[in-house]
């Protein structure tokens, strides 16, 4: 209580400051008036009474300060005293201020900005409770490289399971087409199990949830709309609830809203988006269904460790390996992530790659701004000696500095959030479309804690980071030494090789970051420059859904595919129509399957991406035959079973062999309807098409004819997959889909047609995120290329000024202009190479993490690392050109004369 | 032995032997002085370097306080007075203290 009263009044003390100074001159005074009253009165005269008194006294400063420091907070006030002497003498150099807090901004800025997304996807818990006990379950091989989610078959093992987990259950996203006023649209849409909603915490805003018996096989259509939706389509009218809405043509019976800050687009990804529609799974507890269509959740009960579930997992793998034998190769087995981890994927190594990069480019502004500060150091060293010798501890000097550096960073910090703010939307303008997690026009990506704290700390490290050094290096200099010399030469030597060791680590850092970005340029050029396998030019796409019921059977689909060929092939400027399930780089079913008569050496030879197509479909996208020959309007029902397959299987299964003579049994294990295929001829080999994944070796692939898939399969398509129109056009493709798609209204009897696509689009699509990274390592590079330039410069500037003495001697003595201008460039050129050779072995250290992100080009590429080096030098040689010239335009009876 | 300037007594003395001068009633800073070394007949000659920061002190953790008055020949000067909790601490410092001088008088006794 005590303590806290002193503290009080001490606060007081602090705001009444001048009151108390007042009072303590007036007393002070007082007293030298009644001790000089004395010494009258003992007889000295007024003159000498009054020396007297005032010797006796002693420092009137010194009592003062120390009667102040009673009162007040001593550490705090001599700070406060260093800050504002820190501002005089920034105030006293606008133009060092201003340069440094601008670099210091851009740097602090950039980094902010990056660190808004990376902390959006990366480190901003799932709004869903207890996020950290969420875990996905997949199907693993050992190695660990593959993950993928279940089947109904797998869902149904899983769910025996009582101890470990609770709530779990199965999702699966997806596009629905809806019909709306202008005809129809398509909208992202979810199926989820029963403890879906309770799993992820999501609430009604109107209505209910599904009931249990809504989630069961045939249990009838319903549907829950997402709060936009239902703002749009519904103006947000309770009289939605109990409403029909037509799904892919199908009615399905409103039940309910979702809340609206439940955030559905996490889980959906980036691709998908927020989910408008969720529909009941209506799994069958009795299902034997083994394709792996489902992401499968749950939550961890309290107390089980993510380990233990590993191990659950493990042994209920085995379980399924004897319920389902055939299913799981020898080294696949089941496992679990976090929710989180899943969540992020393949989007951490980038992110981290590119926070990085822009960390780099801060490292770069601080090694300028430190530079500048040594020279301000030089230039200071007079003050500071003259500090020092009136008895300045050195501590006391480098606190002096450090609160300067610290002012600096404080002032960049403040103005890098605000550039932050506005950087982070340029950087959202670029999204590819593929970073999870920041939700719908990225509202995930905001200005919470994390982000404040970040750039807090980030300019405080700065701070110290460019202020120690040149801090540590005034305090050093001897006072008497500096008093002594005019110049302080020797200290200048000394700075100056410092802040030839700052440009070299700029350059280092500067030269990674270009690799990269060039890296990054070659693998976008690569993938514009190389043939996707397909020709995307003038090719329009349409998908289209079977779901209405009429088309569980191939003929009906056989006889739709005819009847919109007949029709479209009359509309004009079309020159060829093709239809499959799938168009290249676009999402695909993987089907395993066998080769005939080949012996066994597990459950099936091998997996393949799995098509179904129409005759026209591979000169409809410009797919080359390599050998044997296309499917004709021949292979049909009735007709030898027939696939193609593509050149990057015939690599792998067929070396030295002709794939001609094989025949191919595929997806049978899948179970029915799968379980009717029988042997498959291969008739013809393709080109490869390029994967949607970067980097990935074209897979192997087979194509099947429409009119020879199962009937049981067809319906299965109808039911969950699509058709992919495909029309090659004579014109601007875009400029027909009104046509086109009014002519598949007609012959299909009004099926939803989701919006056209170009492969152009699509192809733009799969090439976004590399985009992304290159352009946004690009600026980096550009940045700590601009900085490290400037940084050189400024160094030969710098030295050339500070030896415009030695070099007039020099030319008064007979030295020649080009002798001069080599001993500036000289140095220059000795320091670029330093940083060269160290860039280029950091840069070689690193670009290996690029890896997943290059194409076409090895994270080593030497043409790489030379264009870069060379470029390096280049730049710097004109860098230090100026000052070079300067160097030898001095006068050396002007420059003599001046000393 | 000669005079003692404050600043060499046992620490915290200062403080004591002000707030025992207070007792007697108000007194400025001047008074304070004169009175410590007339009392301690000139042994103890309180220094303004000592007395302004220890008179600071005290109104600082709240024992004395101080207020502006006229002084005996009718200059404007600051009166300190002892507060209530001063009074309690004069008492506590007091018994402090005495147990500290027994202690160094057993020390000195001791052959």
């Amino acid at each position: 209580m005590r303590r806290l009263g002193a503290f009080y009044r001490r606060l007081l003390g602090l705001l009444r400051r001048r009151r108390l100074e007042r009072d303590l001159d007036d007393e002070l005074a007082f007293h030298l008036a009644m001790r000089e009253a004395d010494h009258r009165e003992s007889g000295l005269p007024p003159d000498g009474a009054r020396v007297a008194a005032r010797r006796q006294f002693g420092s009137v400063t010194l009592l003062k300060e120390q009667a102040r420091d009673t009162w007040t907070f001593p550490s705090f006030e001599s700070w406060l005293q260093d800050v504002r002497f820190a501002v005089r003498t920034l105030r006293r150099s606008p133009a060092f201020a201003v340069a440094g807090v601008l670099t210091l901004a851009l740097g602090i800025g950039a980094n902010t900005a990056m660190f808004s997304l990376v902390n959006a996807v990366l480190f901003r818990p799932p709004s869903y409770p207890d996020p950290q006990r969420i875990i996905v379950f997949g199907t693993v091989a050992f190695s660990g490289t593959e993950f993928f989610g279940g089947s109904p078959a797998k869902f149904n093992v899983l769910s025996e399971e009582r101890d470990a987990w609770g709530s779990l259950s199965a999702y699966r996203f997806g596009f629905i087409t809806i019909r709306g006023g202008t005809g129809s649209d398509e909208i992202p849409y979810a199926q989820v199990s029963a403890h879906f909603f309770s799993l992820f915490g999501a609430h009604t805003a109107a209505g209910r949830l599904f009931l249990p018996e809504e989630n069961r096989p045939n249990a009838g259509r319903f549907a829950i709309l997402s709060f936009g939706l239902w703002q749009r389509a519904f103006a947000g009218s309770d009289g939605a609830i109990g409403s029909t809405l037509l799904l892919d043509g199908v009615p399905h019976t409103i039940i309910g809203v979702l809340e609206n800050h439940f955030d559905g687009e996490t889980l959906a990804g980036p691709f998908i988006g927020t989910p408008a529609v969720w529909v009941p799974l209506q799994l069958d507890p009795a299902s034997t269904d083994q394709g792996n269509t489902l992401e499968i959740a749950a939550r961890l009960r309290r107390g089980v460790t993510a380990e233990a579930a590993s191990a659950r997992l493990r042994a209920l793998a085995e379980d399924f390996r004897l319920k389902s034998p055939g299913i799981l190769r020898p080294e696949e087995t089941f496992d679990a992530k976090l929710l989180q981890d899943v969540l992020i994927g393949d989007a951490r190594t980038p992110l981290w790659l590119l926070l990085g990069a822009v960390g780099f480019v801060l490292l770069i502004a601080c090694a300028n701004v430190a530079s500048l500060l040594l020279v301000r150091g030089t230039v200071r060293i007079r003050e500071i000696a003259i500090r020092t010798a009136l008895g300045a501890g050195r501590g006391r000097v480098v606190r002096q500095l450090l609160t300067e550096s610290a002012l600096l960073s404080l002032a960049g910090g403040l103005l890098g959030l605000a550039f932050g703010m506005v950087a982070v939307r340029w950087l959202l303008a670029l999204n590819p479309g593929t970073i999870p997690r920041i939700g719908p026009s990225a509202a995930g990506v905001s200005l919470d804690w994390r982000v404040l704290a970040f750039t807090a700390l980030v300019s405080l490290a700065t701070g110290l980071l460019f202020g120690s050094l040149p801090a540590l290096h005034a305090a050093r200099a001897r006072a008497d030494v500096m008093l002594r010399t005019s110049g302080g030469h020797s200290t200048t030597k000394a700075q100056s090789r410092v802040r030839g060791l700052l440009v070299v680590a700029e350059i280092t850092l500067a030269l990674v970051l270009l690799v990269g970005a060039t890296l990054l340029i070659r693998t976008f050029i690569a993938l514009q420059v190389q043939s996707p396998g397909f020709d995307p030019h003038r090719v329009l796409t349409m998908r289209m859904a079977l779901r209405d019921g009429r088309f569980g059977k191939t003929a009906g689909v056989v006889q739709l595919v005819e009847d919109i060929m007949r029709r479209v092939n009359t509309v004009p400027d079309v020159v060829v129509a093709g239809e499959g399930a799938w168009v290249p780089l676009q999402p695909y079913l993987a089907l395993r399957f066998t080769i005939v008569g080949r012996p066994m050496d597990g459950p099936y030879h091998g997996m393949g991406r799995w098509n179904i197509v129409s005759p026209t479909y591979f000169e409809a996208l410009g797919i080359p035959l390599r050998r044997g020959r296309l499917f004709t309007d021949h292979d049909t029902a009735s007709s030898p079973p027939v696939v193609i397959v593509n050149e990057a299987m015939v690599r792998q299964f067929w070396p030295d062999e002709d794939p001609l003579r094989h025949q191919l049994v595929i997806g049978r294990d899948l179970g029915p309807p799968f379980n009717v295929e029988t042997a498959r001829q291969i008739v013809g080999v393709v080109g490869n098409v390029r994967e949607g994944v970067l980097g990935r070796d074209p897979q192997p692939t087979t194509y099947v004819p429409q009119a020879q898939l199962p009937d049981g399969v067809t319906a299965l398509q109808a039911r969950l997959g699509f058709m992919t129109w495909i029309f090659r056009t004579r014109g601007e493709p875009h400029a027909m889909s009104a046509r086109i798609e009014h002519e598949l209204r007609l012959a299909s009897g009004d099926l939803p047609v989701a919006p056209a696509r170009s492969m152009e689009d699509i192809l733009g699509q799969s090439t976004a995120s590399t985009k992304f990274a290159m352009v946004v390592l690009s600026v980096f590079g550009g940045a700590a290329l601009l900085l490290a330039a400037t940084g050189i410069y400024g160094l030969m500037a710098y030295s050339v000024q500070q030896r415009t003495h030695e070099i007039s001697i020099r030319m008064a003595l007979g030295a020649r202009r080009s002798e001069v201008m080599s001993l500036v460039l000289g140095r220059s050129a000795w320091i670029t190479s330093g940083g060269i050779v160290l860039g280029v072995a950091a840069a070689a250290s690193v670009t290996r993490y690029l890896r997943g992100m290059l194409f076409g080009v090895s994270p080593l590429d030497p043409a790489t690392f030379l264009a870069v080096s060379l470029m390096f030098a280049s730049v710097a040689m004109v860098a230090a050109f100026v000052p070079a010239r300067r160097a030898t335009q001095v006068d050396p009876l002007v420059a003599l004369r001046c000393e | 032995m000669g005079t003692k300037d404050a600043s060499e007594l046992l620490p915290g003395t200062l403080d004591l032997l002000i707030l025992k001068t207070l007792v007697a009633g108000r007194m400025h800073g001047y008074g304070i002085a004169q009175r410590l070394k007339d009392v301690s007949e000139d042994v103890l000659q309180v220094g303004e370097s000592s007395l302004y920061p220890a008179l600071q002190r005290l109104l600082l953790r709240g024992w004395a306080k101080a207020e502006w008055g006229a002084s005996e020949n009718n200059r404007r000067a600051r009166y300190y007075t002892l507060t209530a909790a001063g009074r309690k601490q004069l008492a506590v410092e007091r018994q402090e203290f005495d147990r500290l001088i027994l202690a160094i008088h057993k020390v000195l006794n001791t052959a």
